[in-house]
């Protein structure tokens, strides 16, 4: 679940005030992405609309990002990394049980 | 960023060489290398060529757009080239964008923000990106292309239609297109862009519902560089006939 602005911008956490509308990623367009990705991005849901402040309006259901796509990409990468990096310690925290318990210590 | 202000057939060294035609179909059979051809029946004025409007343009001006890639370019001099994305013309109230031409090599050739227009793959060709089975194809007539996707039958339907080059959307803020969708209404219809044409990952996306002649946008201001832009069809498992068509007339670019 995410949670939209009145600007339509995402986040994934509601605010205090719960002033935010909660949206179901139903597509998985944001499927596996980090906060700093997802917060990148603008959704206009379907039957909403989002006048761009030069007047031109986009209609729901629209998925654009607010800052350059690179800059996100980036920022996912480095999740993904810090991701693996977590992924590999429990890897060979699992694989030193094992031999603990092929060795009858545990 | 400073505007070159060149009138059009001015003196000096440098100059736009620039006319106006009331149609396609007047352009001269051939011209000299970067003479520009707008289609127009309004008086046309003088000609600016720049990366930013003329503030106090005249009713008639003509602002040539500059910078990025450009599929053709005017040669100023030998070392002077323009890259011309588009030429305006000022109503006396706003830009109008205009048909437009230059001439380079042994042809007339279109400056344009479209990439596909009525029959004409202008910016670029179009084919599948990816799919997930042959009965789901896409099909070039004279005027319109027609992407089909099979319904779902026992299995997820999907198919993209691309653009094989990736378009140059620096300073662009907006992609359209304009469509007639018909069939099912489920599963998901988009124009998105995306930075690979063979993957169904999107950097942006905005649905297309089933219509007649319809125009949809998608907001591209943040993004610099090159995309490739195209539209995607999928459809659930459960789906049955007949399938979704999407017929496509234009689709192009704003400033």
């Amino acid at each position: 679940m995410l949670y939209l602005d009145d600007d339509y911008c995402a986040h994934v956490e509601q605010d205090a005030e719960t002033t935010r509308i909660p949206w179901e990623d139903a597509g998985g367009f944001f499927a596996g992405k980090c906060p700093a990705f997802i917060e990148g991005y603008r959704v206009v849901p379907e039957s909403n609309a989002w006048c761009r402040e030069d007047g031109e309006v986009f209609y729901g259901l629209m998925i654009s990002p607010i800052v350059n796509p690179s800059i996100l990409q980036a920022a996912q990468a480095d999740a993904d990394k810090a991701t693996i990096e977590e992924l590999d310690a429990a890897v060979v925290d699992l694989a030193f049980q094992n031999a603990l318990l092929e060795m009858g210590v545990m | 960023m400073s505007i070159a202000i060149i009138n059009a057939g001015g003196g000096g060294s440098l100059g736009l060489s620039v006319a106006a035609y009331a149609n396609t179909g007047s352009l001269p059979a051939s011209g000299v290398a970067g003479d520009i051809a707008v289609i127009t029946s309004d008086a046309i004025g003088t000609a600016y060529a720049g990366a930013v409007a003329p503030t106090s343009p005249a009713t008639g001006d003509l602002w040539v757009w500059t910078g990025g890639a450009a599929l053709v370019t005017i040669p100023l001099t030998d070392q002077i080239r323009l890259s011309p994305r588009a030429v305006y013309r000022w109503s006396g109230s706003v830009w109008v964008l205009l048909v437009s031409y230059v001439y380079s090599g042994s042809a007339w050739v279109q400056v344009s923000l479209y990439a596909y227009d009525d029959g004409v793959e202008v910016l670029s060709t179009f084919s599948i990106g990816n799919r997930s089975r042959t009965n789901n194809t896409l099909t070039k007539y004279a005027t319109n292309m027609v992407m089909f996707r099979e319904f779902g039958g026992g299995a997820t339907s999907v198919i993209s239609v691309m653009s094989d080059v990736a378009l140059d959307l620096t300073d662009i803020t907006t992609l359209k297109i304009k469509y007639t969708r018909t069939g099912l209404t489920t599963g998901t219809t988009s124009l998105v862009v995306a930075n690979s044409r063979g993957t169904y990952v999107w950097v942006a996306s905005s649905a297309m519902a089933v219509a007649t002649e319809a125009i949809v946008s998608v907001n591209v201001a943040s993004l610099n560089g090159l995309y490739y832009v195209g539209l995607y069809s999928d459809g659930p498992s459960s789906e049955s006939a007949p399938g979704v068509t999407v017929t496509v007339k234009e689709i192009w670019l704003e400033k």
